[in-house]
Order: C-alpha cells, then structure tokens, then sequence
C-alpha cells in the first residue's frame, strides 16, 4: 500500500487536512508514548507528556521545513518537553542530579507494577535512578540507537558531553545491575 | 639525591602520565567505535574498566532490545486540531491589523489631515493647509458681515437719534407750556389769595369802626344824657378823645 511521506502529511495537515495529522499521529504515538514511559514511569504522566508533545509539535508545524527526518524534529521537541516536565516537577532540582524515588515499588499502582513487570524490571528500576541528563543519553544510546553525533545534535550538547554523560550513566548502572549479569 | 636524579625521575613520571592519558584516550575512542557498532578491540578487552563498560552496555542494550513496548491507550488525536480553529476575534493578525491602524492614526494626527466636505466635493488637505485658507475665507466674511452690520446701524442710530430729538423737542415745550401755565395759575392763586386777604383786613377794619363808632355813639349819648343829667363823672373825657379815620388807598 502507498504510504505518505512525513512531509507530505505535514504539509496537509498545515493546509487543514485533519486525517494527515492523524496517520502522522499514529506514526509516531506508539515511539513517543514509549519513550514518555520510560522517561516518567508513570502511564499518566507519560500519556500527558506525550499529548504536550504531539500539542507542540502541532503548533510549530509551520516551522519544519524538512530539512532534517521528522521523527528527528520531533524527538528533538519531546526532549525539551521531558526536560520542562522535569523541572517543573522538581523545580529546585539540577537536571544532573540523582532524581529522588517518589515510592517504593510496593506502593507503586497497579497499571504501573504490571508495566514494570512487562519490562526489564531490574534495568527500569536502575535508569530510573539516573539524573534526568544521562538518563536521556541512555535511552537515545540503547532504545534509540542513535549515534553520538545524533545525540549531541539532538540535545544540542557537545559529543565529548554525551559520550561523558553516557559512560557516566553505565558506571552508575553497573553499580546497580552487577548482581544481575555478573 | 641529586637534582639530576630528580629531574629525571619527574620527566619520567611526567612521560608515564601522557602515555596513560593517551592510553585512556585511545581506549574512549575505541569504546565509543564499539558503541558505534564496530567490533571490539584487544586493548578493550584488556582493560578491566572499559571491559566492565562494555558488558553494562551489552547488558543495557540487550534488556533495551528486549524490552516489549506498550500499546498506546486510546485518545483523541484530533482535539489539537479541532481547538486549533480559533474565533474570528482570536486571528492572528488581529493584534498586527490593530496596530497597522493605531500608526495610520497617528500619522493622521501628526500630518495633520483633514477632510472637508463642502457643497463641490470632498477636500483632502495635509499641515492644516485647508483650515487656514478657510480661516481666511471665514474671517473676509466676517469682516464683509461686520461691516454691513456697522453700516446698518449708523442708519438705525441716525433715526433713533432724530426721533429722539423731535421727540426731546416735543417734551420741552410741553415742558414749558406747563410750567408757563401753572406759574400762570399760582400767581392768579396769589393775587386772589392776597385780594381775600385784604378784603378780610377791611372788614376786620370795618367791624372796629363800627365798634368805635357805636362806643363813640354811646359815649356821646351818654354826654348828652350827662348834659341833660349833669353827669360831669361819668368817667368819659371827651375832650381828649382823638380818632382818625384810616387811609386805605395809601395803604394799599
């Protein structure tokens, strides 16, 4: 079947074709959610990240101009939004510092225990413990498989920063896991 | 030991460090190419820090492969677009047609423009020019009116005066006419009141002499009856009695 390109559905979604931004939607929706879930670890809080997400990226439809993938653009935007949502959340927190465990997985929800259980649970639990700043470098590093020139464009740092906080990230995480793969 | 001995020895020390900094460098790059997804080098496998990175990566990246991802639930994907139809009060160039118009404004009051309607059509003047000129016109007719006025009522005042000298005139004898009358009638008054008065002092003057003369009767009646009687006593001289009667034309 024909698929439309991305540019394509923008560019009727821009002329007021409604059914273009729902195929762009769903697209992306599945990724997206994904990404906010693994971010937040929270269904909710990752469902409104990502409608803040797909809200903005509507609303700056006009300035895409294709030059670079849209699902780059996008994630581009859903990074900055992650970011916000992290500082509002903890405003007088730094985005490199360990974030505080909200609850124990015991008083964690249940839709929440069952999206844990569906998941690595061990290397969830570890991310989780990671600053806001290497945990994104992670997820675009293993979930994404971006390349550092990717990373670093997309979080708009320098490469030598990303591969920093990466390797940072896995020594944290190695603390955490090594009773599991050692 | 010897400065010799020991600058050697920081040489060499010095010379261990960049080597190591260089080895670690090497061992980044080579870490990061793996990363990357070229094959693991014999120097990485070796080193027991960057082989300790190497497996949480493999570790990382296999669980992240492994990981099942999550069904979106259902939400409505059309609401942005649907809340993105604003009123016709909420467009945008609302804001940017407003201030287009605040400056045209401006430039009205600042250029000062004005357009005036007259009985030949529409005028359309910059700088006030057109106020001036009507001005102008406004104040030749003004004068023109003034001076039609003035004229018209030197004429009204000229009558006005006229008659109000005849009229003057007219109250002056009446003035006089009266005054010559009633000075007329209060020395008729006068003379009459004057003429009563003498005629009153006559009769006063009559009515004495008659008094005397009926006193100057009785006395004579009583003379005589003395003379009859003898009767020298009576009381009466009449030797010494002197009457003169009074002289009216020379009084009067």
């Amino acid at each position: 079947m024909f698929e439309r390109s991305d540019e394509t559905l923008v560019k009727q979604a821009l002329n007021g074709k409604k059914s273009a931004w729902i195929t762009l939607v769903k697209r992306y929706e599945k990724n997206l959610y994904n990404y906010t879930l693994r971010m937040v670890s929270n269904p909710d809080d990752a469902m409104d990240l990502m409608q803040d997400v797909f809200m903005a990226v509507f609303r700056n439809l006009a300035t895409f101009r294709g030059e670079s993938p849209f699902k780059g653009w996008m994630f581009k935007i859903a990074h900055y939004r992650c970011i916000e949502f992290y500082r509002r959340k903890r405003p007088t927190q730094s985005l490199d510092d360990v974030p505080e465990q909200e609850e124990d997985a015991e008083d964690a929800c249940p839709v929440q225990q069952v999206v844990a259980g569906q998941r690595a649970d061990a290397l969830h639990q570890a991310v989780q413990c990671l600053p806001v700043n290497q945990k994104l470098v992670v997820e675009l590093k293993f979930f994404q498989h971006c390349t550092f020139d990717d990373i670093a464009n997309q979080l708009g740092i320098s490469v030598n920063t990303a591969k920093s906080r990466l390797y940072s990230a896995l020594d944290k995480l190695k603390g955490k896991l090594e009773f599991d793969y050692v | 030991m010897s400065n010799k001995e020991v600058s050697n020895k920081e040489s060499s020390n010095s010379e261990v460090s960049n080597s190591n900094s260089e080895k670690e460098l090497k061992l980044e790059q080579q870490f990061s190419d793996w990363l990357d997804g070229k094959p693991l080098s014999k120097e990485l496998e070796q080193d027991e820090q960057w082989l300790q990175r190497v497996h949480t990566a493999n570790y990382v990246g296999h669980q992240a492969d492994m990981t099942v991802e999550q069904q979106v639930p259902n939400w409505d994907r059309g609401a942005m677009f649907d809340s993105d139809k604003k009123s016709w009060w909420q467009w945008q160039g609302l804001p940017a047609m407003s201030m287009a118009f605040s400056m045209f404004a401006m430039a009205l009051v600042l250029f000062k423009v004005e357009l005036i309607f007259q009985p030949e059509g529409v005028l359309l003047s910059f700088s006030g020019s057109a106020s001036e000129n009507q001005d102008a016109k406004m104040s030749a007719l003004v004068d023109l009116r003034l001076k039609e006025f003035a004229a018209e009522q030197q004429v009204v005042l000229a009558n006005y005066a006229t008659d109000i000298q005849g009229k003057q005139q007219d109250s002056n004898l009446q003035l006089a006419t009266y005054i010559m009358g009633a000075s007329r009638q209060e020395r008729k008054e006068d003379m009459t009141d004057f003429i009563q008065y003498i005629n009153e002092q006559r009769q006063d003057e009559k009515f004495d002499q008659k008094v005397k003369f009926q006193e100057l009767e009785r006395k004579i009646q009583y003379r005589k009856a003395d003379q009859r009687n003898n009767y020298d006593d009576i009381g009466l001289n009449q030797n010494n009695l002197k009457t003169v009667p009074t002289n009216w034309n020379s009084e009067e």
